[in-house]
């Protein structure tokens, strides 16, 4: 098993164990298949893929990614398994405004040092950025831009990809041909795909669907 | 990790955050600038301090030419078998014989022994060194030109520092000047000499100590001048120190959103810290060289007032040449790398706190902000309190200084609370709507803007108390000097002269002469110069007194009564009224004088009284009132029956008018660092209203769509600006008037023991609330710029972005 | 006013432009008189100055202990230095004179400098009675006594010692004619090693009472290196046995040049043929930014003598403004004793 979560608790300021954001989530993901996250606004999604990305801590619980704990990791340990193994896709990209298409497709790469050019380029291509390497994101589309944060996901080869709205900003058409792309990535790659969505249609396309509902998990 | 892997890691962070300012040159540049100009303020500051000091050394030799005291006999000329004497007794003398050059009318040559004189003591070299033609008699532009001008073959080395028409040379050379070498006119004392020595008088009767004359030295006016330009470079310091704190601040806030990122991916927190580090090191090399180049060409484009004095003084372009000084070089490579780091701190430890994930809690901020403000305001009213508590209590220069800090940081940290308070004043008082509106967003930007305008306050306040303070001390030395030197000539006679000889063929010549009898005393420890003063109306007219009692002058030429001077009156605590009691001797103080050019303390009684005294008394010098006989006339009778010397004579006008020449180059100065100052602090209120920018946007987009047009908006953004630099000078003026107070009467009494009168200026105050508001106005020129030409779609994203 | 005031006086001393080795010591004589070999010394005469001659000393070294038998040393010089050959009287006078004193323990070091011009009676040398003074430092005889006394004060430390003589006048070199080099550079060298010397030495506001023996140097010349002669290292040295050791190694840039004078217990001396005393540096010590041995091996094969030499306190160096190094050693080896070291040319 990739991914495991189990009895995760999560609670902010001022929520008592009822009103929990998350109250005791458990889930497993493998290597190579695909979980599709679901739910109303505020229901916790992004809570849990954070939990999950080791971006924040849980409050009880404990998540695991290929066997090591994250609650026995620090900060810097943390920054490790992030830098190696799990990449995020965000709604809003968060690509870097002043670094070219390529630099920022091998960003993660280079920081988490595990940089290969042909596994980089070969991303670019099949991705079908070629002709935008030198462009900056802001002369981007916004379907090219969110391509060019998955080639950055991707270029770790990451043992966990997370995937927060990544079509929220999309036209419906674009959303559904960059979904297949990530999951067809991850099959060839054995990566485990976590996504948060609110659109049921995305939700079905992958191979497991959850639905969170105050904090737990309905269905 | 191995330490390749983080040296990678750490470059590739580096590269990312650096890569932002590709991307934005203008605010790279931005920053750059305000760095540099932070450092080009502190620089130009340390580089003028040090060329004035300089440039005031050699003007107040030429001042005094002689301020060691002397050994003279009293009846007759000295021979140099008595320095001999002397010497092999262990004392520490050198001799000097002063003649006039044959051939010419007045110029004087001082004969001295460079082997042992005090100042001009002379060093041995290692023979190895390669020898020169220097000729070993000095002398200065004037006295050289003089000397061409007659013709007379006498290669001189320049000295600067000489007055005019005086040579002075070794005794070896007294021959070549067709010059006798004896009699030896007085032996120099040095200050330093050996313990347990036989007084001189009993080595060889007859010989005595003068002190140096009536002080017209200015060199303690000027220290107290120095000391003044020092408390101002330190505030121009907290200044630079405010932008740029602003600058980085600015710098680190665009970039939230890259950090968030860049740990997103993996980059551990320490190694963003080291990258932002280098980053900041970096940025205060180049912007700290570049500072110190402004810094360099400030000074220069200020000194050539300063050289065009010495120009005015020496007659030739000397010394105007602005030197590159390491100290002020390298404090300024320093001000710039501390500075960026000591301000940074708190901005790297936001970063090391920084979520990576946005905050939920964004709704506690206002709340958050309050505090923030209380808490600066209940600190800057304790540091008020301690300042001054220690102030009252310690009553030191170390104090003075403590409270001066305390002062303008306690007031600063409280700005915030005041403004707010203010601004909710003017906002419940505002019309409901758009007015309404314009106040409640200009209290929200508040907490945005409070490290700026602190700057500005701070800025503002300098520059009143700086101005204030520079013209009380012109005023007061116009007036000192008017007063004190009224007198057409004064005359410092030397061991051989004949006093009662001099005046009355001064008095035959149709002048007034009053003679100033001398002599000195100890009272609880401290050396006291006692001067007797004829019964003259001369001296009620001009002697100036800052305290009195009631008929003070008749009382005194009665004999009954004394004055002392400021620093007698404040080290002995003695004030009109008060009784001076030493031994037999018990005299009610009459008044108090001013005596700026002095350390020592001082009494004058009347001439009568002193007489009456029994302690030995001699004449050093003669007060000429010409009563419009020619002046040449007098120098030359005087020169010429009695043996005078140029360097005895001091004319008022000539001293006035020097005097005058160097205050009035360090008041320009002063003027165009004021103005540098508030640019400084104009330009960090520009960035923080261009890193407020993109924050701005989403608050002006709702009131754009309910139909304000952009340019309307623009006009609201300059008259907010406006606002507050009015409203941050019309709060610095008071703050500005105490510092001026403090600089005066604290510092100054603690430092030099005289208190400068202090001169309200109000011009000034409108002058620098104008430039204030200025300065609110070209800082918010370009986002009101901005604002005008922006584009529906931009205001329209706003809308866009919102989840 | 420093570099105007270096100029002056460079001016002043009209030194040639060529001046050579320490001090200028190796500067070549022109106009001078020149050491002869054939000139007898006589006394009290040659106790006076050589005007003729460029440079000339007065040299008093002494060894010292307190009443705890701590060691200390003394040292008290003239130097007169001719600028030119003029014979110019009063202020015109070419000569310079120069007075170094200094005191030493085992923790301390004091010095003091005086620079007078001759002529004017400032600074000067009697022969009989003799005395030599600057300002009010002095070396002088009593009439009466026939002992000497020696003062010299300065702020910080002063001494005064008085000296009686135990012995004969030692010649150095040949009969007073002094080889410092393969090319012939020489000097008149004469030396009073039996002194005995009692007084007290100062620091600061401690008196201490000392007692001990001194050793005056006498020596003129007008140019006692050769050109290549960067310094010396010289050693006054007074052994347990009452024999004494006056030693010298002449640095030089291709070799070094080593000569000296062995004294016996009666005051008989014998010349030492260059190259017979052997002196090496066992330790070097940095004092004021120079690097110095403080500690040497010293030989001396024809009379078995092999002996450690170290300074009683490494940081004595003379910060005048010829600067140099000296200070009293102690003796230890095959003879044990005191002496007094002295280097120069360490730049």
């Amino acid at each position: 098993m990739a991914l495991i979560l189990k009895n995760v608790t999560k609670r902010f300021d001022g929520q008592t164990a009822d009103t929990a954001v998350l109250r005791g989530i458990s889930l497993q993901l493998e290597r190579g298949s695909s979980l599709a996250l679901t739910g109303e606004s505020g229901s916790g999604k992004s809570t849990l893929l954070h939990l999950a990305a080791a971006l924040d801590r849980c409050d009880d619980g404990e998540i695991s990614l290929d066997g090591r704990r994250y609650d026995n990791l620090t900060d810097f340990e943390l920054s490790k398994l992030r830098r190696k193994f799990i990449s995020v896709v965000f709604q809003q990209f968060n690509l870097i405004p002043s670094l070219t298409v390529q630099a920022n497709i091998e960003l993660h790469a280079r920081i988490g040092d595990q940089f290969d050019i042909d596994w980089c380029g070969a991303l670019t291509d099949r991705l079908g950025l070629s002709t935008l390497q030198n462009r900056y994101p802001e002369q981007l589309s916004g379907g090219q831009q969110q391509r060019v944060a998955i080639a950055r996901a991707l270029a770790i080869k990451p043992a966990l990809l997370l995937a927060d709205e990544p079509t929220g900003n999309l036209d419906e058409s674009i959303s559904l041909e960059v979904i297949d792309l990530m999951q067809e990535l991850v099959k060839e790659h054995s990566t485990a795909l976590f996504l948060v969505t609110h659109s049921t249609q995305i939700a079905n396309r992958l191979d497991r669907q959850i639905h969170l509902k105050q904090g737990l998990i309905s269905k | 990790m191995t330490l390749k892997e983080k040296h990678r890691l750490i470059w590739q962070s580096f590269r990312t955050i650096i890569s932002y300012w590709y991307r934005s040159p203008i605010q790279f540049f931005t920053v750059i600038f305000g760095l540099a100009l932070a450092t080009a303020l502190w620089s130009a500051v340390q580089a003028i301090n040090s060329e004035a000091r300089a440039s005031y050394d050699r003007a107040s030799a030429q001042l005094s030419l002689n301020d060691h005291s002397t050994i003279t006999h009293v009846t007759r000329a000295l021979q140099l078998a008595d320095y001999v004497v002397l010497r092999r007794k262990g004392w520490d003398v050198s001799p000097v014989a002063q003649f006039n050059l044959p051939q010419t009318a007045n110029i004087s040559v001082i004969l001295i022994d460079i082997l042992s004189h005090p100042s001009r003591r002379t060093e041995m070299i290692p023979s190895g060194q390669p020898s020169t033609t220097e000729p070993l008699v000095w002398a200065n532009y004037i006295t050289r030109n003089r000397l061409e001008a007659l013709d007379l073959d006498i290669k001189t080395s320049l000295d600067t520092a000489l007055p005019d028409n005086v040579i002075i040379t070794d005794f070896s050379q007294a021959a070549s000047l067709g010059l006798s070498t004896t009699p030896l006119d007085h032996l120099l004392l040095a200050q330093e000499q050996l313990p347990n020595l036989k007084s001189i008088d009993t080595l060889i009767p007859g010989l005595k100590i003068n002190r140096p004359a009536l002080s017209t030295d200015t060199g303690t006016l000027t220290e107290s001048f120095h000391l003044n330009l020092t408390a101002f470079g330190f505030l121009s310091f907290v200044v630079g120190l405010f932008i740029v704190h602003s600058m980085i601040n600015l710098a680190l806030e665009q970039r939230r959103g890259l950090f968030r990122t860049l740990r997103c991916l993996g980059v551990p927190i320490w190694v963003l810290i080291t990258a932002l580090g280098c980053e900041m090191l970096l940025f205060a090399l180049i912007a700290g060289g570049s500072g110190i180049g402004i810094g360099y060409v400030l000074a220069s484009l200020l000194m050539p007032g300063v050289s065009g004095t010495l120009q005015g003084l020496y007659g030739a372009d000397i010394a105007g040449v602005l030197q590159l000084r390491s100290d002020w070089v390298l404090s300024g490579l320093a001000i710039a790398v501390f500075g960026s780091l000591l301000a940074g701190a708190r901005g790297l430890y936001l970063v090391a706190k920084l979520p990576i994930l946005q905050s939920p809690a964004l709704f506690a901020r206002s709340q958050h902000i309050q505090r923030i403000r209380n808490r600066g305001a209940i600190i800057g009213g304790v540091l008020l309190f301690l300042g001054t508590v220690v102030l009252l209590t310690t009553n030191t220069l170390i104090g003075g200084f403590i409270f001066l800090g305390a002062l303008m940081l306690g007031t600063a940290l409280a700005l915030p609370l005041i403004l707010s308070k203010v601004i909710s004043a003017l906002t419940d008082r505002a019309q409901p709507g758009i007015s309404a509106w314009i106040w409640s967003d200009l209290r929200a930007q508040l907490h945005m803007l409070s490290l700026p305008l602190m700057a500005l306050l701070l800025a503002v306040a300098t520059n009143i108390g700086v101005e204030t303070m520079t013209s009380s001390f012109r005023l007061t030395l116009i007036s000192w000097l008017e007063q004190r030197f009224t007198a057409d000539l004064y005359v410092r006679l030397e061991g051989k002269s004949a006093p009662n000889h001099i005046q009355s063929w001064l008095t035959d010549q149709g002048t007034t002469a009053l003679p100033l009898m001398t002599s000195e005393t100890v009272i609880n420890g401290h050396l006291v110069s006692v001067y007797g003063l004829m019964d003259h109306p001369f001296y009620e007219e001009n002697w100036p007194l800052i305290a009195k009692q009631t008929e003070a002058w008749p009382t005194f030429h009665l004999g009954q009564g004394i004055m002392i001077n400021e620093q007698m009156a404040y080290g002995l605590d003695l004030w009109p009224g008060d009784q001076l009691v030493t031994g037999h001797f018990s005299q009610p103080i009459l008044g108090v004088y001013p005596d700026y050019g002095n350390t020592q303390f001082q009494m004058v009684m009347a001439q009568k009284q002193l007489l009456l005294s029994d302690k030995p008394t001699h004449i050093p010098s003669f007060t000429i009132l010409l009563n419009k006989i020619e002046k040449p006339d007098i120098i030359n009778g005087l020169t010429e029956n009695f043996g005078i010397h140029q360097t005895q004579f001091l004319d008022q006008n000539s001293l006035r008018t020097r005097s005058l020449a160097i205050f009035d180059q360090t008041f320009l100065i002063t003027n165009a660092l004021n103005v540098l100052t508030l640019s400084v602090a104009a330009f960090a209120l520009l960035t923080s209203f261009l890193s407020m920018w993109s924050q701005r946007l989403p608050q002006i987009a709702p009131i754009w769509a309910m139909g304000i047009p952009s340019q309307q908006l623009a006009r609201y953004e300059i008259i907010r600006s406006l606002a507050l630099g009015a409203l941050v000078a019309i709060l610095a003026i008071p703050l500005g008037l105490v510092l001026a107070w403090t600089l005066l009467n604290v510092i100054n009494v603690q430092a030099f023991g005289w208190k400068l009168p202090f001169h309200a200026t109000p011009v000034s105050w409108v002058k620098v609330t104008c430039l204030s508001i200025l300065a609110a106005l070209l800082a918010a020129l370009i986002p009101a710029g901005r604002l005008r030409s922006l584009a529906p779609s931009t205001l329209l994203k706003v809308f866009n972005n919102e989840r | 006013m420093n570099a105007k005031t270096l100029i002056i006086i460079a001016s002043f001393l009209s030194t040639p432009a060529h001046a050579q080795g320490f001090a200028g010591l190796g500067t070549t004589a022109d106009g001078f008189a020149v050491p002869d070999p054939n000139t007898q010394l006589t006394f009290p005469k040659d106790h006076g100055a050589h005007p003729d001659f460029r440079i000339e000393w007065w040299y008093l070294t002494a060894t010292l202990k307190d009443e705890q038998q701590n060691p200390y040393g003394v040292q008290w010089t003239l130097f007169r230095l001719a600028t030119s050959t003029d014979d110019g009287k009063g202020w015109n006078t070419p000569h310079i004179w120069m007075g170094h004193a200094a005191a030493t323990s085992e923790t301390d070091h004091v010095f003091a400098e005086r620079i007078a011009r001759g002529g004017i009676g400032q600074a000067g040398v009697e022969s009989a009675p003799f005395s030599a003074w600057i300002d009010h430092w002095q070396l002088a005889e009593s009439k009466e006594t026939g002992t000497y006394s020696l003062h010299a004060s300065s702020a910080g430390f002063s001494y005064d010692l008085k000296l009686l003589e135990t012995g004969p006048l030692v010649l150095q070199g040949q009969d007073g004619y002094s080889i410092k080099s393969a090319d012939g550079q020489a000097s008149h060298y004469y030396s009073q090693p039996h002194f005995d010397a009692k007084g007290h030495i100062q620091f600061g506001d401690k008196r201490i009472p000392v007692q001990g023996n001194a050793w005056y140097d006498r020596e003129w010349s007008s140019q006692p290196l050769s050109a290549d002669q960067t310094g010396w290292d010289w050693f006054s040295l007074r052994f347990d046995t009452g024999a004494k050791l006056m030693g010298f190694v002449l640095r030089g840039e291709k070799e070094n040049f080593t000569s000296g004078t062995w004294i016996s217990p009666s005051g008989e001396p014998t010349p030492l043929a260059p190259g017979a005393f052997i002196a090496q540096p066992l330790h070097i010590h940095d004092v004021q930014g120079r690097t110095i041995p403080t500690h040497w091996q010293v030989e001396l094969p024809e009379k078995d003598l092999s002996v450690e030499v170290k300074a009683l306190n490494p940081n004595a160096w003379m910060g005048t403004n010829f600067s140099y190094w000296e200070g009293p050693v102690t003796v230890t080896g095959s003879h044990n004793g005191a002496g007094y070291l002295e280097m120069t040319g360490y730049e």
